[in-house]
């Protein structure tokens, strides 16, 4: 055991002192600005907002197109996310291009799908020959969602793929077991619990999705307003439905969070 | 340099309808060569959505809202005093060089991709108003509104949002004032009808909490003068309506 002066003692319980009220502002600051939000519903404001067709309709649509982009991004992601996890030429810079999105202001993002995948877009001529029409349908909901979100997942997959212990590796190169063999029977079954943070987490990004969505899908009720857009709709002419709008997604989202935590247990998000 | 420390600075900040954003800061420059020591600083945005940042204590001095809606809600709430009118505007369709539309009665073709602003946006509640008040008109009959309503593609947050859905050739149509499209060549302007008795109406007034109200109202009283509307009238704006 190392032996510890009184100096030192009292600097840690200093530093402890410091990061606890650090932290407990930090919560404070977060906490306050949802409990004005829930503070300024109505009775009336929430059953009416529940009652609306408008927000139904939206809630539905978040609900359908964020779990679609969910689906879309573990089939696409996780083989990136275990690409990224091994060295290779290049490494670096294909895995900043991926995480890109992150940064990119959500409007941008829009803006750059509309200019690929647009009618008169890059791949305009392409996607028309096979009567593809992207922006202002739900389709092209899916695809904003998925293009801001799906950093957020591969981001996690790749830090769990890349902490697999070495030796379990060794172990099943001795056995001469394939490389897709060891990946899915070794690497995965430990990798689960994170995954599924690490999804979730992009999946609570796909719902709360607006800036790209509104660029590149628009908005119109029922094919590519989701519930932020409907909410920043209503915000503008009636607070009171905005305000129950936003505290519906608000409580949807934790649940989930929630409960993904429960499934996966302690480790949870695996951040 | 001296003058700069003798004269005391105001920054006078102006909350304007999206559709002023190149008209506004052409007065604001002759506004400051006029009022030394005043600097104008612009904030432009959806009219509902200044609207809404005013009523929840957003600093400012002026408010210039597209519509009387807005600015109503905006005096009714305690917010802005003394409103006028300034300013009147008119809808045109603006649709994409290589479409086929050629009239406003195109715009009911089945598959015709029509972008317009929310109904909440004073562009969006103009051109619903238009398009309702068409359907008196037998040139265009009384299902004329339904059919064109049928195909809106989006409804976009402001007037620019429409026009570059159009630009960029992702709409075939969109319905926009006649001040956005002007000089724009990316994009075909239609003339749309104008109806009696509804008239598009740009309000000015002054926001109670201002610092500095009687800069604020001398340029309130500023965008009415002979040289503020001849500005106006060089963006597009006609009179205000009577």
């Amino acid at each position: 055991m190392i032996k510890r002066s009184p100096a030192s003692a009292a600097r840690d319980a200093t530093l402890t002192a410091t990061a606890l009220v650090l932290a407990a502002l930090f919560v404070l600051f977060g906490a306050i600005a949802l409990v004005a939000l829930i503070l300024r519903i109505t009775p009336s404001g929430m059953s009416e907002a529940l009652r609306d067709p408008v927000v139904a309709q939206a809630l539905w649509l978040s609900v359908r197109t964020s779990l679609l982009s969910s689906l879309i991004i573990v089939v696409f992601g996780t083989p990136l996310a275990a690409l990224l996890s091994t060295p290779f030429r290049g490494r670096a810079a294909l895995e900043t291009l991926v995480m890109l999105p992150v940064v990119l202001p959500p409007v941008v993002g829009g803006l750059a799908l509309l200019l690929a995948f647009g009618r008169a877009g890059l791949l305009g001529r392409e996607l028309n020959f096979f009567g593809l029409h992207l922006p202002f349908t739900t389709a092209a909901v899916v695809i904003a969602q998925t293009f801001v979100a799906a950093p957020l997942y591969i981001a996690v997959a790749k830090g769990v793929f890349t902490r697999v212990d070495p030796e379990l590796l060794d172990a099943a190169s001795t056995l001469h077991a394939s490389r897709a063999y060891t990946f899915i029977r070794v690497v995965l079954p430990p990798a689960m619990p994170a995954l599924a943070g690490g999804l979730t987490l992009a999946w609570a990004r796909a719902l709360g999705e607006f800036g790209a969505t509104i660029t590149f899908a628009g908005n119109l009720p029922g094919v590519t307003q989701t519930m932020p857009i409907a909410v920043y709709m209503a915000a503008q002419t009636d607070l009171q439905a905005a305000i129950a709008i936003a505290v519906i997604l608000m409580v949807l989202s934790y649940g989930a969070l929630l409960a993904v935590r429960h499934a996966a247990g302690d480790s949870g998000l695996g951040l | 340099m001296l003058s700069l420390l003798l004269i005391a600075q105001t920054v006078l900040t102006v909350f304007a309808a999206a559709s002023l954003h190149n008209a506004f800061p052409a007065l604001g420059k002759q506004f400051e060569a006029a009022h030394p020591g005043v600097t104008l600083r612009f904030s432009f945005n959806g009219s509902q959505i200044l609207e809404a940042q005013l009523e929840s204590g957003a600093q400012a001095d002026v408010f210039a809202s597209a519509d009387e809606r807005w600015m109503d809600k905006a005096v009714s709430a305690g917010a802005v005093a003394n409103p006028v009118a300034f300013a009147s505007n008119q809808l045109v369709l603006v649709v994409a060089q290589q479409s086929n539309i050629a009239s406003p009665l195109d715009l009911t073709k089945p598959g015709t991709k029509l972008v317009l602003c929310a109904q909440a946006v004073p562009c969006g509640a103009y051109a619903r108003r238009l398009l309702a008040g068409m359907d008196a008109d037998p040139a265009y009959g009384p299902k004329y509104s339904d059919a064109v309503l049928q195909n809106i593609v989006s409804n976009e947050l402001d007037v620019e949002s429409v026009l570059s859905k159009v630009t960029l050739g992702e709409a075939d149509a969109g319905i926009v004032y006649r001040t956005d499209a002007l000089g724009k060549t990316s994009v075909r302007t239609i003339a749309l009808p104008v109806l009696p008795g509804t008239p598009i109406a740009y309000y000015v007034g002054t926001v109670h909490s201002s610092a500095a109200p009687s800069d604020a109202t001398a340029f309130v009283n500023f965008v009415h003068s002979s040289d503020g509307q001849k500005i106006l009238a060089g963006f597009g704006f006609t009179a205000a309506p009577q």
